[in-house]
């Protein structure tokens, strides 16, 4: 090490107290991390601190192209590892709430899972438009209680944002009334993306 | 519920779209994110666990607990940061378990492997340096150093995550900077 | 229809078959480990052959996957009204839609 410690010193770099005016490594590390804040001067007007802060900076600025080649290293998922996952978690209905229907005969019900999946289903509605988490507000376990409905959308580029909102928020309202007895007060779409659909040569 | 019709355009949504249907219950949604993610989890296991070893099941054990959390996570927008954050938790969880049931004290120097091999001396460029160099560090010199650069974990975060006092923490990502500065300069 | 002479078995088939003919119903979904009739021990987890009826002090529960095309509560109906005549008098059916299949 006292080599390498050398040819740094001869490259004007010095990573010991006696290089840095009394400062140690460590001072020097925790400062960067603290991203220089709050202002020391003692380190900030010493050349040798400065100049092995340049050589953290350096090191720093390599780490994200270091893990990038590392992520690309990488292999692409093994189908067999993939299908014992998803087999793990088959099993975890996310049913959510019973919503109770109307009866003479039993206790019958759908889950908030089978009306989620209906709603995501709306986005048939708008070609491109992709539905992503969706809310049932209000005590849905209570017949004949009143509820809000919210979702997200990633609307496709093109589409007048109005347009793809109208036909979704009457789409789903088609689909809840014929599935649900729930009482509708609103549906609230937020579209928080917009993206291009791909183009025909690229749907192969 | 069970598999969904899988639309084509689902596989480029953007996470925050995914992470809310899997939220939900859309599986097919989930299995993107996997795709997705993986090869980023994978490569930030490795450089955690000694010798890269059983690197599979702290991935395949992050998405389970993923998918059990998911409904829980508030932004669905940060699902990547998120799923990093379970990642190194998972490979730590498996460190400790590995020196507990071995009994013996992980003082461990060695090289773990590495994706692409590099001796400094062969080294293309200061890029490749400094991941031999990082191949050699000592394995608690390496974690932190992960943890802080890739990971993004405060010095309180890393030294809750290692069980290891705050001063240790700092020394050690001190010393790995040393060695790291000193090889990736050479280079040059 | 229940009667010492005829299992929890068959009446279990028979109603898994009922509910199975009426029109807008797709598929019987294992049941889930949350419900309010007692369950006979059987376990959705752990176990080879999920439970497709679960039946325990003389009433049934099923989880039922309805087609699209069909209004669900209709559907939900017309399974409780075949299924209550096979179970005895005060027995209660409990049906939930767990999917509405495409």
């Amino acid at each position: 090490m006292t080599d390498e410690r050398d040819a740094l010193r001869r490259e004007g770099i010095g990573l010991e107290p006696e290089d840095l005016d009394g400062q140690s490594m460590e001072r020097l590390s925790e400062y960067l991390d603290a991203g220089r804040t709050p202002p020391d001067p003692a380190i900030d007007n010493s050349p040798g601190c400065q100049i092995a802060l340049d050589a953290l900076e350096r090191l720093r600025g390599l780490t994200p192209r270091l893990f990038a080649d590392d992520v690309a290293a990488e292999p692409a998922v093994d189908e067999g590892w993939m299908a014992g996952l998803m087999g793990l978690i088959a099993l975890d209905a996310r049913a959510g709430r019973r919503i109770p229907i109307s009866s003479e005969f039993g206790d019958l019900g759908i889950t908030e899972g089978a009306v989620r999946g209906e709603i995501r289903a709306a986005e048939a509605a708008v070609p491109g438009a992709l539905i992503g988490r969706t809310r049932l507000h209000g005590d849905v376990t209570v017949p004949g209680a009143s509820v809000r409905v919210a979702l997200d959308v990633s609307a496709p580029y093109g589409v007048p944002i109005d347009d793809t909102v109208g036909r979704l928020r009457a789409e789903v309202w088609r689909r809840l009334r014929d599935h649900t007895e729930l009482t509708i007060e609103g549906i609230d779409i937020t579209v928080h993306d917009i993206h291009l659909l791909p183009s025909p040569e690229e749907e192969r | 519920m069970t598999r969904e019709h899988e639309p084509s355009a689902l596989a480029d949504a953007d996470d925050r779209t995914l992470a809310g249907r899997a939220a939900d219950g859309d599986t097919a949604a989930f299995a993107i994110i996997v795709r997705r993610y993986t090869p980023m989890m994978r490569a930030y296991a490795r450089k955690i666990l000694p010798g890269g070893a059983d690197v599979d099941d702290v991935v395949q054990e992050a998405f389970i607990t993923a998918w059990q959390k998911l409904p829980s996570l508030d932004d669905p927008a940060r699902v990547k940061s998120w799923l990093m954050r379970i990642t190194s938790r998972k490979a730590v969880d498996r460190i400790r378990a590995r020196r507990e049931s071995d009994d013996i004290d992980a003082v461990d120097p060695a090289a773990p492997e590495v994706a692409t091999p590099a001796r400094v001396a062969e080294a293309r460029s200061s890029l490749e340096a400094l991941r031999a160099a990082l191949a050699e560090l000592p394995e608690d010199q390496r974690q932190c150093w992960t943890l802080r650069e890739i990971g993004g974990y405060t010095y309180e975060e890393i030294a809750e995550q290692l069980d290891l006092p705050v001063s240790t923490v700092r020394g050690m990502l001190a010393r790995a900077r040393k060695t790291l500065i000193v090889r990736m300069e050479q280079w040059r | 229809m229940t009667d010492s002479g005829i299992t929890a078995d068959t009446v279990a088939a028979d109603v898994e078959a009922i509910a199975l003919a009426v029109p807008g119903v797709r598929v019987l979904y294992p049941v889930g480990t949350t419900g309010h009739l007692a369950s006979t021990g059987a376990r959705l987890l752990g176990q080879d052959e999920p439970t497709r009826v679960r039946s325990g002090s003389g009433g049934v529960e099923i989880a039922i996957g309805v087609d699209g095309s069909h209004a669900a509560p209709a559907v939900v109906r017309a399974v409780g009204a075949a299924v209550a005549p096979l179970l005895g008098p005060g027995a209660e059916v409990r049906v939930t839609v767990v999917r509405i299949e495409r």
